[in-house]
């Protein structure tokens, strides 16, 4: 009878003991200005831990959870992606429907853009209009960035009654130009004016345009992730598809095997060389007529995520989610894909962001 | 599967209102029902009349070792047992599961305890007999004849804090050859209590804060009819019909300008039975039909200008049609063999309008149980059990379990009782099918198990004491995760191995003298379930990691007191912290540990024919800014007060 007492006893301890908590100390940030990334951990869906971690190449020390850590409050939910624009970051927060802007320099909270449905990217015209892109709106914001305020929308409503579009993603610009890829059971990239704020043309491309990029030579490259099976907009081999930004023209197309799921695609800081994921990461010349048969570096054992080129030192940023469920790994490469540096970010590092001074 | 107890026709007699004292099943002969070894925790009856207008989640979280994870108030609640996932807790209603065959989950805020008349629990390998894939086990809710001859009618109407109103109405009917018994409940809230929150983004509205758009209803039916064939054979109907209808508030935090999420649940669910108790040979013959609708709808508007997008637009039904033979023959005095059989089809339809994406799908299960228990003199029991399934024509591996008991003290009723088993998990539907993401390659979730319990139950005088002390050790293989594909969408794999291991300590005091009832209940659970995976990726910690969402420790209180027609009782409820990363980092917080004490006084008196009755009770006493999930504010103090008239 006597040891059924001591485990009463005990138990009834352990449950005292546990009930005090540990209060989650904040450490300080050090920053080091200079040239650096800040890193856009997504989170999870749902579980408002989106987050932002902060690389200096040259010390090669991270911090993270920054915005958190100097503000005091969390990102939100979903991480997407940042922008900068003069001495202020634009950290679009998707799930969360909202902007949160931050002095780069200090990471000190500024404002919010609100009045977003699921936005997705940023992109400023001029120091009063900015454009920002979005999952379900059918309707790309204008917005003042002295003011934060939405003052308009650009409607890309294409009114299919099979499927919800467009969805608009990056923006790339050329001349007064932008283009914007719709990649949610889509197959377009939109073309606006952005002085009158109009939908003047648009490209039809493989399904499910992911990312673009803008070369040296005015070529819009185009990645496609080609759906997946059981989609009801269709499945097919992904590809990276050029187009002259000038008349739209298709120049040239490399496909991927049905089952590759391509992410995305950077460009150096001379815009003459690409870089992609496709399970791998690849490296290629603006000018080459053939997919190249190395890797730039091999996926081995890792899970590779998100992609950034350092457009001053054209170093490139890999991530790996891991699971996606605890702290990624960034790899720090140099141009000809030597390992330089590896360290833990955020949950989900979905997007690199280079702050050039 | 079935799980069968011979008490006989005369214990069909319970009704729903008459305390039970027996709480935990630690001293009932092997020969009762369960088998050897079975940890069993029977839900006291004042407990369950404690929560009559809540929900069986609510009644769980609070009284039981099982973590119920909570989406809100009236939202979204699912059941962890044992350290195991959302679908590794089967539910059974008089025997018959009511697991979503889409998720493999039960939504736990829809089961209102005024439709329970039992609960009992059975943890890890004590589900294998009433249950399938139930890897952390089972949970069985029961309907109870009242066979007491004449007419009663019951209502209670309730008023809660948040605009809540929830009315019960109750007709008994029996001549004592057939029982009639008709529920009915209905209940509304505006569920717009307060919630802490500083937002820094909008200094004015930082501090309380009005939570916006979690209102619901919810609206249901039970009706019984039982007919005594004879001493021995007992038949009846069951239907229970329900519908909710329930709006989603966003994460706190959220800077959408409108938010509109919406889920509707209809549920019918009927019953027909046949049980013959025999003294040598019972057997009960069960048909159900089960019929499950969901629609669910998100809608964001981002300003006053722009227009509503449609984010989502689902609409989900599962029908199955379930039956099963339960038998038990005792053709020695200390032999017993059990043989159960199910055979079950399901039906499902899953569609997404917005994105046209969906399934359907239609799968059939046979399983079949044969277990056999023996008594060994009045101290020794055994029991083994051999379990066999088949989906779509698909043999499983057996499921085998053994057991064995020991009665170590007969005058303070010491048992001690160990149980070595296996048992296999198959994914759900959504798990095989759903579009995008389901994976028709997944294989079952596979579980070994060993457990040791010891259990004592003795009486001085006017005072019971009962307590049990229980240890497991599971480890489960190809365990399913759902994870980012490639493709971006989700889409679940057999990536983990768990190791599920844990104690779980209960105890119970009670004194009853000359009108005066105390009784005091503790019981603490330590659950340590970790992901013991090789790393899947290079840089992968996750190793030897709490599971996400899993409390390591959890604990709670009853005391429970009356002194002739006054009641009281206060229940404090105890959780640990829940990890929200595979990984311990330093920079992911957990969710954070709470207290929550309940407080409830209640008295009841005869006004000429009238029985009338009377609770107040105040919920979440100290106050306390608390959420089970993250950014899902939970409420802060609030009262509610029931009145009950029984004609």
């Amino acid at each position: 009878m006597q040891i059924l007492f001591k485990i009463g006893l005990v138990a009834g301890s352990l449950v005292l003991l546990l009930s005090c908590a540990d209060e989650n100390p904040v450490p300080p940030v050090d920053i080091k200005n200079g040239s650096s990334v800040f890193i856009v951990n997504e989170g999870n869906y749902m579980f408002a831990n989106g987050s932002l971690s902060y690389y200096h190449p040259e010390s090669r020390e991270v911090e993270n959870k920054v915005f958190y850590r100097v503000n005091g409050f969390d990102l939100g939910d979903v991480a997407q992606s940042m922008y900068i624009y003069d001495s202020l970051g634009y950290i679009v927060v998707n799930n969360s429907a909202r902007i949160d802007v931050i002095n780069i320099h200090t990471f000190q909270y500024v404002g919010t853009i609100g009045g977003l449905s699921s936005p997705r990217y940023v992109h400023i015209v001029n120091p009063i209009k900015g454009y920002i892109t979005d999952l379900y709106a059918k309707s790309i914001a204008i917005f003042n960035p002295q003011t934060f305020k939405v003052t308009g929308g650009i409607p890309v409503d294409n009114h299919s009654g099979n499927y919800y579009q467009h969805s608009t993603e990056q923006m790339v610009s050329f001349g007064k130009y932008l283009f914007i890829n719709c990649w949610s059971f889509d197959n377009k990239v939109l073309m606006i004016d952005t002085e009158t704020d109009q939908v003047t043309d648009s490209i039809e491309t493989g399904i499910q345009p992911v990312a673009m990029v803008l070369d040296a030579l005015g070529k819009l490259w185009v990645l496609t992730d080609g759906g997946f099976p059981g989609n009801p907009f269709g499945y097919e081999q992904p590809g990276l598809s050029r187009y002259d930004a000038a008349t739209l023209a298709l120049e040239q197309t490399f496909l991927f095997p049905l089952e590759d799921n391509p992410l995305d695609v950077q460009l150096n800081g001379t815009a003459d060389t690409l870089y992609l994921i496709n399970n791998h990461v690849w490296k290629l010349s603006v000018t080459a007529g053939e997919f190249p048969v190395t890797p730039f570096v091999e996926k081995g054992n890792r899970l590779f995520f998100a992609l950034g080129v350092d457009p001053v030192s054209s170093e490139v940023y890999v991530s790996n989610a891991i699971d996606y469920l605890q702290p990624g790994l960034v790899y720090r490469f140099s141009p000809q894909g030597q390992p330089i540096d590896t360290f833990n970010v955020g949950i989900s590092p979905g997007y690199f962001c280079f702050k050039g001074y | 599967m079935g799980f069968f107890i011979p008490k006989g026709v005369a214990q069909y007699s319970f009704e729903d209102t008459i305390p039970l004292h027996e709480v935990i099943i630690t001293a009932k002969s092997t020969f009762d029902g369960v088998g050897a070894g079975a940890v069993v925790q029977r839900i006291d009856t004042l407990v369950l009349m404690d929560r009559i207008t809540g929900t069986m989640g609510e009644l769980l979280a609070e009284n039981t070792p099982v973590f119920i994870k909570t989406h809100g108030r009236g939202a979204l609640a699912t059941a962890s047992m044992r350290g195991t996932g959302a679908s590794h807790t089967a539910v059974l209603w008089n025997n018959i599961p009511i697991n979503s065959p889409l998720t493999g989950q039960v939504d736990f805020s829809l089961i209102p305890v005024y439709l329970i008349d039992e609960m009992s629990l059975y943890f890890g390998s004590s589900s294998l007999q009433n249950s399938n894939g139930a890897l952390g086990g089972s949970i069985a809710i029961e309907n109870r004849p009242d066979w007491e001859k004449g007419t009663r009618l019951k209502f209670m109407q309730g008023f809660a804090s948040f605009g809540t109103y929830s009315s019960f109405g109750q007709v008994n009917w029996s001549d004592g050859k057939w029982s009639a018994r008709n529920r009915l409940f209905y209940e509304s809230s505006e569920n717009n209590f307060l919630y802490y929150y500083n937002d820094p983004r909008n200094q004015e509205s930082s501090g309380y804060h009005k939570l916006k758009g979690a209102s619901y209803k919810k609206m249901g039916t039970l009706n019984e009819l039982f007919y005594r064939v004879n001493e021995q054979d007992v038949a009846g109907t069951q239907v229970w019909i329900q519908s909710s209808d329930r709006f989603i508030p966003p994460l706190v935090g959220n800077s959408i300008y409108f938010h509109k999420e919406n889920q509707i649940d209809k549920t019918i669910r009927l019953l027909a039975f046949y049980k013959h108790y025999g003294e040598r040979f019972s057997y009960e013959l069960q048909s159900a039909y089960l019929d499950d609708r969901l629609s669910y709808y998100l809608i964001n508007q981002a300003n006053s200008l722009a227009h509503a997008d449609s984010l989502a637009d689902a609409s989900n039904r599962s029908q199955s049609s379930i039956n099963q033979w339960n038998s038990v023959w005792r053709f020695e005095k200390n032999w017993r063999i059990n043989f159960d059989a199910e055979f079950r089809t399901d039906w499902v339809h899953s569609i997404d309008y917005e994105t046209t994406m969906g399934y359907s799908h239609r799968q059939n299960q046979i399983s079949a149980i044969v277990s056999v228990h023996k008594m060994l003199g009045d101290r020794w029991s055994f029991s083994s059990l051999l379990k066999y399934q088949w989906i779509q024509g698909q043999t499983l591996q057996p499921v085998p379990s053994l057991s064995a008991e020991y009665l170590l003290n007969k005058k303070n009723q010491i048992k001690l009782k160990g149980n070595i088993s296996r048992n296999y998990h198959y994914p759900s539907l959504n798990d095989l099918y759903y579009l995008p993401g389901g994976n028709p390659g997944l294989t079952d979730e596979k579980g070994r198990t060993l457990e040791f319990s010891v259990h004592h139950q003795s009486g001085w005088g006017n005072f019971q004491w009962s307590q049990s002390v229980s240890s497991y050790y599971s480890i489960i293989n190809d365990w399913i995760q759902w994870i980012p594909s490639d493709y971006g969408y989700w889409e679940p794999r057999n990536l983990k191995k768990v190791h599920s291991r844990g104690v779980e300590y209960y105890t119970a005091l009670e004194y009853i003298h000359s009108g005066f009832t105390g009784k005091l209940k503790v019981q603490y659970a330590f659950t340590p379930t970790t992901n013991q995976s090789d790393p899947m990726t290079e840089g992968d910690q996750s190793k030897g990691n709490q599971l996400i969402y899993i409390p390591r420790y959890s604990a709670g209180m009853v005391v429970f007191l009356s002194y002739l027609d006054w009641e009281l009782t206060t229940i404090t409820h105890y959780l640990g912290e829940r990890q929200t990363a595979t990984t311990n980092d330093s920079q992911i917080y957990p969710e954070p540990s709470y207290w929550l004490t309940n407080l409830s006084l209640g008295s009841h008196w005869q006004l000429k024919k009238i029985k009338v009755g009377v609770k107040g009770k105040v919920e979440n006493l100290w106050n306390t800014a608390y959420s089970n999930l993250k950014n899902r504010p939970m409420p802060l103090r609030n009262y509610s007060l029931l009145l009950k008239f029984e004609f």
